[in-house]
């Protein structure tokens, strides 16, 4: 999702299939160490889309001590709901009715709009009460206002819609329901038979037949399914009692198995035994039995309809995706979209299958059971361009507008200083060190200096113990703030901007790329090379910066009663490493 | 039953196009239009507001100075657009900013008992405005309304607090709940329902009577549900709890989308 500029993403390094392997392999393959150190993080490469995200979807797995992603965790459903009408729907109703709503809630196969029950007659203003109001009803939406009106669906009330829509076809006409279905399919078998018998006797006309399969050839899509399910079926029940192997048929006098023992002592019949054995089951051979056969004059009319209509009566490939039928392509095919339902979900750490959140499960409440967030073990960095910092950070009551930084245009070649804050979320102190290419991967390269590397950040004490102790530590800076808002001295290399309780500020130069390469430079010699194209979003600043923060902590309870209880109290304090990619959306780099 | 519909047959009027679709049986509006009514809202706005700085008419100021009532917290600019200012409830440490328009003057009107039980006149309420929220520039409050025999009848719309509503925004939503963020230049048709914590991308068109379930992300015209918020939406670093992280001094943002947005309120002149 696009974020407003700067933001900033957190890696997570499952992305890469080494450090995600299962345990065993990778000690069959170590991977060699000096790799893993120099590598940096690409954030322009394709794969770091799947391990890039902001912090509030990250996760933090207390016992491997290791951030968790959408991608290193399982989800578990707790339970089904409808988006539109909020009912959970019970796991029971799931398996036999499918993952869509079964009330009133519908899409518009346009547009996907929720729609709307209407009443198409204008109710009587004589009568009091709402039941005055009558049908028909429609299914509308309120955003392109298509409705049901438009494929010839009206309905007698305005409750059951699922039920009545599932008997009325596009145009009105009613839907046999399964047992209509299958005993006219039984009818129809029987006569096909009979005209097969007529046929032998006489083999003078077949057309009867040839304008039954006409009349076939448009059977809808739930037909042509009841048809082909129902052949499977007999067919396997056919297949069944016939299967000398199966292993239901274990009853000694059995023939099957007379056949079987027999078989172990008589060579002579094994051969005839194979060619007894079950012919495999044999296709759909007919429209009654789910057959489609590719009929290449609906195609014509088709190319005949598109012809005089033009093309806004065929559907999107979206719009096509969204119905149930797959194989429709005019918009007087269209039905209305039940609402697919949706979960609310659990996770589970991938590795140690601890359970990482956990809502509430009842649908109306917000709240989680357990969570264990990111955000509450690793540092927070943010970016803020210095300039504007220091002109809110002295607001003038005269001046009209702050000055504020226009991060969609970065100027090229021009050294630019942000500050980088780095707020601490664990309730002790950390140390930090801070890792950057010096030039960004990608084609434009821009020029990225931490000035302060390494540092540390305050513990996420109470927020009393701050208010008592910012007064007492004030920022000294030797910076001069012109009235343009540029710094004219006192960033020193090596040094901290700022501090707070738990927080410290540091500051990066940045020099953005130019967009193209210098024209003066490339002067002599290969002017024929084609201009490079840039890529889109190839002018986003994006810097990568590598965070390990070490740090001493409580041993947690469960590791201290494995070891040694005479240990003393100091060593109840164990030191602790973490290291993780971020990266950095600094801005755009403005087009000379 | 609805009792939307209730209160429409108890007064006789019959709606026209009333949906029955998504609205019937529906346990928010019922639980909107419940018991609680009349509202249990914290003071009317009238109270903190003198009408005369409300008036739309009135010549604005260059400056965009922002009004403090001392009681409430709430911070009303100047040159907002207020009309029916005694059917609105602010819930204190409301921001309101210039250019937004309430339409307070759109109130319900259809039948309800005149006075509570202690005899006093009850005022209807048209819009409530929870704690800590904040209607950014150029944004119009409107309640949603439906047409019958002819006339026009409001409904009474609720936001919830925390609630952030980007500039230019157009709202007529029935109800908003806690810790929504709504981007710039959305556009939230009549009769939506937007649960808690939901995050609106920007430039969104929600169409009528949509109800966007807790926890998503919408965007697009018309809206749709693009993702879900994380475990972490609305959670400030450092785990303490609404403003316990003193991200500190200068500019930096220490208030997070979906969040408590106090420190946005405070940062607010
Ligand atoms: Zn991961
Ligand atoms: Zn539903
Ligand atoms: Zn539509
Ligand atoms: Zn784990």
């Amino acid at each position: 999702m696009a974020q407003p500029f700067p933001y900033t993403y957190y890696s997570c390094d499952c992305y890469d299939s080494k450090t995600a392997s299962i345990p065993t392999k990778r000690s069959s393959q170590p991977p060699p160490p000096e790799d893993e150190d120099e590598r940096t993080f690409d954030p322009r490469n394709p794969r770091s889309n799947y391990s890039l995200y902001p912090l509030e979807h990250l996760l933090y797995c207390e016992d491997c001590q290791q951030i968790r992603c959408p991608r290193c965790v399982i989800e578990e459903t707790l339970n089904w709901f409808c988006p539109s009408c909020l009912f959970e729907v019970p796991s029971s109703m799931i398996k036999s009715e499918g993952n869509r709503c079964t009330r009133n809630c519908y899409n518009c196969p346009v547009c996907t709009s929720p729609m709307m029950v209407n009443s198409l007659e204008p109710p009587d203003p004589n009568t009091d009460d709402r039941s005055g109001i009558g049908g028909p009803w429609v299914l509308s939406c309120p955003y392109c206002h298509w409705s049901t009106v438009d494929i010839g669906i009206e309905f007698e009330k305005h409750t059951g819609i699922t039920q009545q829509l599932s008997r009325i076809a596009n145009g009105g006409k009613p839907i046999p329901t399964q047992k209509e279905r299958d005993k006219e399919r039984d009818r129809r078998k029987e006569l096909e038979s009979k005209k097969k018998e007529r046929e032998i006797l006489s083999e003078s006309d077949d057309s009867p037949t040839v304008d039954r399969r006409r009349v076939d050839g448009s059977l809808s899509h739930e037909e042509l399914f009841s048809n082909l399910s129902a052949f499977y079926k007999s067919q396997i029940a056919s297949a069944t009692p016939s299967n000398p192997f199966s292993p239901h048929d274990i009853n000694f006098s059995s023939p099957s198995s007379f056949s079987r023992i027999m078989n172990l002592y008589s060579s002579t019949s094994s051969k005839k035994q194979k060619q007894a054995k079950p012919t495999p089951m044999r296709e759909a051979a007919s429209t009654l039995e789910g057959l489609t056969i590719h009929d290449s004059a609906a195609d014509a009319t088709a190319i005949e309809r598109i012809k005089k209509e033009g093309w806004s009566i065929t559907l999107s490939s979206t719009q096509k995706h969204d119905q149930l039928n797959p194989n429709m392509q005019f918009d007087d095919e269209l039905r209305p979209v039940a609402t697919l339902l949706r979960t609310k979900r659990g996770k589970r750490c991938r590795n140690c299958r601890h359970i990482l959140s956990k809502p509430e499960s009842k649908i109306t409440s917000t709240r989680y059971k357990i969570k264990l967030l990111a955000l509450n073990h690793i540092p927070r960095l943010s970016l803020r361009a210095l300039s504007t910092t220091t002109a809110q950070q002295n607001p003038t009551p005269g001046t009209s507008a702050p000055l504020t930084f226009d991060y969609n245009a970065l100027k090229s070649g021009i050294p630019t200083h942000f500050l980088l804050t780095l707020s601490n979320p664990l309730f002790d102190p950390i140390r930090v060190t801070l890792a950057t290419p010096s030039t960004t991967p990608g084609k434009i390269q821009s020029r990225i200096t931490i000035l302060c590397p390494q540092f540390e950040v305050g513990a996420n004490t109470d927020v009393w113990d701050d208010a008592l102790s910012s007064s007492l530590s004030p920022v000294k800076r030797g910076s001069v703030i012109g009235p343009d808002g540029q710094i004219q001295g006192g960033i020193e290399a090596g040094k901290i901007w700022d501090r707070g309780r738990n927080w410290t500020r540091v500051v990066i130069e940045i020099v953005p790329g130019f967009l193209k390469p210098v024209t003066g430079l490339a002067f002599g010699g290969n002017g024929g090379v084609p201009e490079e194209m840039l890529n889109e979003d190839e002018d986003v600043l994006e810097i990568p910066i590598f965070v390990r923060l070490e740090f001493e902590a409580d041993v947690s309870a469960e590791d201290r009663g494995l070891s040694d209880s005479k240990e003393s109290e100091k060593d109840k304090r164990e030191k602790r490493e973490e290291a993780f990619w971020t990266v950095i959306g600094v801005g755009r780099i403005a087009a000379i | 039953m609805n009792p939307l519909l209730q209160a429409k047959s108890c007064q006789g009027v019959p709606n026209i196009l009333l949906n029955l679709g998504q609205t019937c049986n529906h346990p928010l509006l019922s639980s909107l239009y419940s018991s609680s009514h009349p509202p249990i809202f914290p003071a009317p706005l009238r109270t903190h507001l003198p009408p005369s700085s409300l008036l739309p008419t009135r010549p604005l100021t260059s400056s965009t100075a922002l009004k403090h009532p001392q009681d409430s917290g709430n911070k009303v600019s100047r040159r907002s657009a207020i009309t029916g200012t005694a059917n609105i409830t602010l819930g204190g440490r409301t921001v309101i900013q210039a250019d937004v328009h309430l339409r307070g003057d759109l109130h319900p009107t259809r039948a309800m008992p005149r006075s509570d039980s202690s005899g006093r006149e009850v005022i209807p309420t048209s819009i409530s405005i929870g704690r800590c929220t904040v209607i950014s520039t150029g944004s119009v409050i409107k309640p949603p309304s439906r047409v019958s025999r002819g006339q026009v009848h409001y409904y009474p719309m609720k936001i919830g607090d925390n609630v952030f509503v980007g500039p230019n925004c157009s709202i007529s939503a029935i109800s908003i709940a806690s810790h929504v963020h709504i981007g710039v230049n959305t556009t939230i048709h009549p009769f939506v329902i937007i649960k808690e914590n939901v995050k609106i991308l920007p430039n969104t068109v929600i169409p009528t009577q949509m109800v966007i379930p807790s926890g998503s992300v919408v965007g697009g015209r018309p809206a749709r549900v693009v993702g879900e918020v994380g475990e972490g939406w609305g959670v400030s670093a450092g785990g303490a709890g609404g403003g316990g992280l003193g991200v500190g001094g200068g500019g930096e943002k220490n208030w997070v989308e979906g969040g408590d947005l106090r420190e946005l309120v405070r940062s607010i002149k």
